[in-house]
């Protein structure tokens, strides 16, 4: 039986609800697709579906030629503006969705302030460091989404990554500009005309309020773009009191 | 843990037991002389009425008529052996109390402070003690009137015997026909050692948290190095890891002609009860095992605790997470996977020269130039935001600007106040 507008079946479609009924070869397959379906990580890693991982973002993923990033495979994307919070965001739904992800941040870049918690945050010592645990992770099978931030590998250690993934069956995104290896490279361009703007209180400046994008994405045989308004941080602390002192404002 | 408590009312002094216990120390493995009289003999795992057996006919021989208790509480065995009517009186395990309740309250050698207030009650026996509820007993006796319900009640926990400390395992190997200089035969030897120390961690359940190699030098003397991992573990190829780098790194003044492998530490390998509807759960595991590794060597995994300090650089402390943050499951909320640009914070500010025109008393800046020598023009600047403050530790006087470059970068650019110079602290991605 099909839960109508859910997506999910439900056990009687198996014959697990009646002792009776045989598991056909048929209704096996089914099940194991299910299972392989919405708990790919029940699988052994050399057996586990070749699905892609969702941003999350339903635009974003129409570009790609698997409709997210490719398990098992070596992603890069040049830096720029936007990749790191497209890339950040596809982090928290691996990790809304139930699954790991981690981000390894090469060069401390990551602020504190502005991390959200979810993805395992790897600080490592160096670049080298990165891209030693960024093997060691890839090949464990127990990340479903690894992004390094703040690397260029030569070529021998993009082979040496690009077999990690393929043997962990983790969809490893480098945020680089070395391309070589890579199934899929993504790039992300700043439209300054189409930037939201916002006048600043009390002050003739302006501040922007959100960034427009255009996200292009290249495999073999395969272009295709989108564009993307991605909101900015503020940071509200800024204002706030010294700390450790009450705010009072608004008390009388 | 059943105790053997064994009476000589004959014995002289409390010296004399302390010789008579190292005499029943070649019977019982643990044996503790309390006072003049009494010996106490732990017979953990032992059959207790033949070692107490034993025992008294050591006692026997050295003269006297000596009485033994047996029971797994301590003052059942001390009411059983001083006051019993057999050479040996057992206390069945759950039968303390029962055999407790017709003694006379004198038995328990209550403090002579309480002993007008239990009279006067009419409590005679240890049986009308410990009927009585536990609150009733406070309020009336206090605590030393509590101590002697416990006791009456046969709930007497005080440890006679200290726990057992479990000898840590340890591997070694000396040679004396020759002297090794080259770390891949020593490694061997390592691996080895390794395998014998990591099957005695697996049978005793638990993982190394400090293990300390030993080299023995040719001229004499020993030098000592030791290996801490990132979490406990008996994992031998997690250890040799861990080991080979600590080789790597040792210079010794002297050929080596012996190696040992000690565990100073142990603590429990972690085991996490999973859910299994957790889509990551059967790979957690090996998630933690490669974190772990990860760890040992490369990196650390944080997380931030921010504070309200007005200067992003200054907010965050960053804590150092075990491995075994991969069992953790964040739960994240509707628009918590949005995407934003942020702030990066650049390792350290990178001066830059600005150019600037004035906006309401602020110098703005219009362009400024990095270290790569070419100028970014500015489309917006956005601010300032001026910060102050820090006298006490580090001060600090800035002006933030949210910055637009030409190519479509935002970019945050300060004016150091106390220094009057231009910096980049980070960018936005």
């Amino acid at each position: 039986m099909r839960v109508p507008g859910s997506g999910f079946i439900v056990a009687d479609d198996f014959g697990f609800s009646s002792g009776l009924d045989a598991v056909t070869p048929s209704r096996s397959a089914a099940a194991h697709a299910l299972l392989a379906e919405h708990f790919p990580d029940t699988l052994p890693a050399a057996q586990r579906s070749r699905s892609a991982v969702p941003t999350g973002i339903s635009a974003l993923d129409r570009i790609f030629p698997a409709g997210g990033f490719q398990r098992g495979r070596l992603a890069v994307w040049s830096p720029g503006i936007g990749a790191a919070a497209l890339l950040r965001s596809a982090c928290l739904r691996t990790v809304a969705e139930g699954e790991r992800a981690a981000w390894i941040d090469a060069r401390h870049l990551v602020a504190g302030a502005c991390w959200r918690t979810g993805p395992l945050l790897v600080r490592p010592r160096g670049e080298l460091e990165a891209l030693r645990a960024a093997e060691v992770l890839a090949r464990s099978g127990g990340f479903a989404l690894l992004v390094v931030d703040g690397v260029e590998p030569e070529t021998g250690a993009m082979v040496r990554l690009s077999r990690a993934a393929h043997e962990g069956g983790s969809a490893l995104v480098l945020l680089t500009r070395v391309t070589a290896l890579a199934t899929i490279r993504l790039s992300s361009r700043a439209r300054l005309e189409q930037y939201g703007w916002r006048r600043s209180r009390g002050s003739r400046s302006t501040d922007v309020t959100a960034v427009s994008l255009r996200i292009e994405a290249r495999a073999s045989g395969w272009h295709a773009g989108t564009d993307l308004v991605i909101p900015v941080w503020r940071d509200d602390t800024r204002l706030s009191l010294e700390p450790g002192r009450r705010d009072r404002r608004g008390q009388r | 843990m059943t105790l053997v408590c064994l009476w000589n009312p004959a014995a002289g002094t409390a010296a004399a037991s302390a010789e008579l216990a190292a005499a029943l120390l070649t019977l019982a493995p643990r044996i503790r002389a309390d006072r003049a009289g009494m010996v106490w003999a732990d017979a953990r795992g032992l059959e207790a009425r033949g070692l107490a057996g034993g025992l008294l006919a050591v006692i026997r021989e050295r003269g006297g008529v000596p009485r033994a208790g047996i029971s797994a509480v301590p003052v059942a065995a001390e009411i059983a052996a001083v006051y019993g009517s057999d050479e040996i009186t057992v206390v069945e395990r759950g039968a303390e109390r029962a055999f407790l309740a017709p003694w006379p309250l004198a038995v328990l050698a209550p403090p002579k402070e309480l002993v007008p207030a239990l009279e006067a009650t009419g409590i005679e026996r240890c049986g009308d003690l410990a009927a009585l509820a536990l609150g009733a007993v406070e309020v009336r006796f206090g605590a030393a009137g509590a101590a002697l319900w416990r006791r009456a009640r046969g709930e007497d926990t005080a440890p006679l015997f200290a726990p057992m400390v479990r000898a840590l395992p340890s591997a070694s190997l000396e040679w004396s026909d020759y002297v090794l200089h080259d770390a891949e035969r020593l490694l061997f030897i390592l691996n080895r050692l390794t395998g014998s120390v990591s099957a005695a961690l697996r049978a005793m359940g638990q993982g190394a948290d400090r293990l300390a190699l030993v080299f023995m030098l040719a001229g004499g003397g020993s030098v000592e190095h030791g290996v801490q991992p990132s979490r406990p573990s008996a994992d031998g190829a997690a250890w040799m890891r861990l080991l080979r780098d600590t080789l790597e790194r040792v210079r010794l003044a002297d050929g080596i002609v012996g190696l040992t492998l000690r565990v100073d530490a142990v603590g429990p390998t972690e085991c996490v009860q999973g859910d299994v509807l957790d889509r990551g759960f059967a790979s957690a595991g090996a998630a933690e095992v490669a974190l772990a590794r990860v760890l040992d060597r490369d990196a650390s995994v944080v997380t931030p605790r921010n504070s309200r300090h007005p200067l992003v650089r200054r907010r965050t402390e960053w804590i150092e997470e075990p491995s075994s943050l991969v069992w953790a499951r964040p739960q994240l909320g509707a628009g918590d996977t949005d995407p934003e640009i942020v702030l990066h914070l650049l390792p350290e500010p990178e001066l830059v020269e600005a150019e600037t025109k004035d906006r309401q008393g602020f110098a703005v800046p219009v362009r400024y130039r990095g270290a790569d020598g070419g100028w970014q023009e500015i489309v917006a600047a956005s601010g300032p935001d001026c910060f102050s403050g820090g006298q006490w530790e580090t001060a600090y006087a800035c002006e933030a600007y949210c910055c637009v470059r030409q190519d479509g970068e935002l970019v945050q650019l300060c004016r150091d106040a106390r220094r009057d110079r231009w910096e980049v602290h980070g960018v936005w991605r």
